[in-house]
């Protein structure tokens, strides 16, 4: 079995049908990506499979468990984890206190457990001013405590929505081998990117979405040369 | 050690108050104690992020079911308390699945008009609460003794900032100061939203039914102008506000300022104390909108050691 199954998914958006009749799989020791061009539905899919929104129809597995109907923080504390888009730090605290938000209620630690393991996750992380309040970080370090919350609750199954964004070549870089070190843990990761060379260099395969759809899947170096693909993000030729 | 040091002995002068103060300060001294446990409970679920609007209401159930309950059914006083507190808990724990679906203005103006619904059942149950013109009780609490009187709702205040406390120090900080931050964070965090805001409500709710309940014990009379009155809304708020909101040490030192200047003024000029609260309040709010605790703090111990500590 996978590690996660979505099964005919659907999301309606009033009219719209962001995501549709979409049906993947995420295997054990993957990293997934998921690409597409703008508006194709690739956070929805993740905003779906975390629970964040409901889905109108179809069913999501997860370690062979129907998840579809449970609340997101059921689902977090079932080990699905997700990273924002745009990050959503929490403010009131300090980088250390977000991240062991994760480790308190995701994997339900208890105070002190949580602050160790926090810490030893800042130490995977290289995040320093462990001690600081978010409104004095960098772009990376908002950027890390993301992932660090996600990590934190012991996750089985890792959405990173647009992690990269932002950051310049070297963070890229620092960052792309940490994803690759959290994969070795058992973790299956699903990466959306619009970053290519971040795709190329970290998924196993990728599927690739349009209007909800997926209208390609295989490895990047495969799927990056089919027309189709070509011609959803470049747009058609007359 | 060194941080625990004046606490200490500010309980300790509460506790030995009563016999180097004369009645006229310890009734203020209650009053104030009274109206701190108020500002504490309404500073808690604001920690969560929700605008309670809903203190007097809840204050008014404690009351009614405490008095109700001593008059009807002759229950000990005392025990009455807790009756107070768990009516207005369990009123809380029912409203709390429909209000606490609302959020930001909604909520606010919801339990708003919960204490008004309150105060019209009760006007509208004569038999039962005496109507407009209240109820009686035949005795108050302890014969009325000041200084029993004062001990008693010391007790529920000092317990009342220990449930504050342990709000600040344990994983409900964490929890609920994520709420407040970000739902769709802690949701994805793991954090139970619901059960976390209705926990809240309730013990908060609790809190003022308690202090609702000791208050008419205290005065052996009750009716709904007197107790759903905005003076248990609005003053512990201004508590909370001049003080600092978010912290334990907020409220406590807004109460006994407002209080103290309060009953200053109250004796030059009567009511002229609601024009300087406002003053106060427009002042602090406009200039100083984390309150006076956090300022000083900082001056204190210095600026840039809050980080790392889940009490600052």
């Amino acid at each position: 079995m996978p590690r996660l199954k979505a099964d005919k998914i659907l999301r309606r958006f009033g009219g719209l049908i962001a995501v549709n009749n979409l049906s993947f799989t995420v295997g054990k020791d993957e990293i997934l990506g998921i690409i597409g061009p703008n508006g194709a539905g690739k956070t929805t899919v993740i905003n779906l499979i975390a629970g964040t929104l409901p889905v109108n129809k179809g069913s999501i597995t997860f370690r062979d468990e129907d998840i579809t109907k449970y609340p997101a923080h059921i689902r977090t504390q079932k080990g699905v984890a997700r990273t924002f888009q745009i990050v959503r730090p929490l403010k009131d605290f300090t980088a250390l206190e977000n991240i062991m938000v994760g480790a308190l209620f995701g994997k339900g630690n208890k105070l002190n457990e949580a602050r160790k393991k926090s810490l030893e996750i800042c130490e995977l992380l290289k995040l320093k001013n462990v001690n600081k309040n978010v409104d004095e970080l960098t772009v990376l370090e908002l950027k890390k405590i993301e992932l660090g919350r996600a990590l934190a609750s012991d996750p089985k199954l890792l959405f990173l929505d647009e992690i990269m964004a932002g950051l310049n070549s070297e963070e890229t870089w620092e960052l792309i081998e940490i994803v690759k070190g959290v994969q070795k843990t058992d973790i299956s990761i699903c990466v959306v990117e619009h970053i290519m060379k971040v795709v190329k260099e970290l998924t196993d395969r990728v599927i690739v979405l349009d209007r909800g759809q997926i209208i390609a899947q295989g490895p990047y170096s495969e799927v990056s040369q089919q027309q189709n693909v070509i011609a959803a993000y470049l747009g058609e030729e007359e | 050690m060194k941080k625990y040091i004046l606490p200490i002995l500010l309980v300790i002068l509460s506790v030995i108050l009563p016999f180097i103060a004369g009645t006229y300060l310890l009734h203020i001294f209650t009053s104030i104690l009274v109206f701190l446990a108020l500002s504490l409970s309404w500073d808690m679920m604001l920690r969560t992020g929700q605008l309670s609007f809903g203190t007097a209401g809840f204050f008014g159930l404690g009351a009614y079911a405490s008095a109700l309950i001593v008059v009807k059914l002759g229950f000990d006083p005392i025990l009455s308390l807790l009756v107070g507190a768990i009516f207005s808990g369990v009123i809380a724990f029912f409203l709390g699945f429909v209000v606490l679906r609302l959020r930001e203005i909604y909520f606010a103006i919801t339990t708003l008009a919960l204490t008004h619904v309150f105060s019209v059942v009760i006007r509208n149950l004569p038999e039962l609460t005496g109507g407009s013109s209240g109820t009686i009780l035949s005795n108050a609490i302890f014969n009325g003794d000041p200084i029993k009187i004062y001990y008693m709702i010391l007790i529920i205040t000092l317990t009342v900032i220990g449930i504050s406390e342990i709000f600040k120090r344990t994983r409900i900080h964490f929890a609920i100061n994520s709420i407040r931050n970000d739902e769709t964070t802690a949701k994805s965090s793991g954090i139970n939203v619901f059960k976390y805001l209705l926990f809240v409500f309730v013990v908060t709710s609790a809190i003022q039914g308690l202090v609702g309940a000791a208050y008419v014990q205290q005065y052996a009379f009750v009716n709904p102008e007197s107790t759903f009155s905005l003076n248990f809304l609005l003053l512990p708020i201004a508590m909370a506000l001049v003080g600092g909101i978010y912290s334990t040490n907020g409220p406590i030192i807004g109460a006994f300022l407002l209080g103290l200047i309060a009953e200053y003024l109250k004796l030059q000029m009567p009511y002229g104390h609601l024009i300087v609260y406002g003053l106060i309040i427009v002042f602090v709010v406009l200039f100083m909108p984390q309150g006076i605790y956090k300022p000083i703090k900082n001056t204190v111990i210095g600026i840039g050691k809050t980080g790392g500590d889940i009490n600052a």
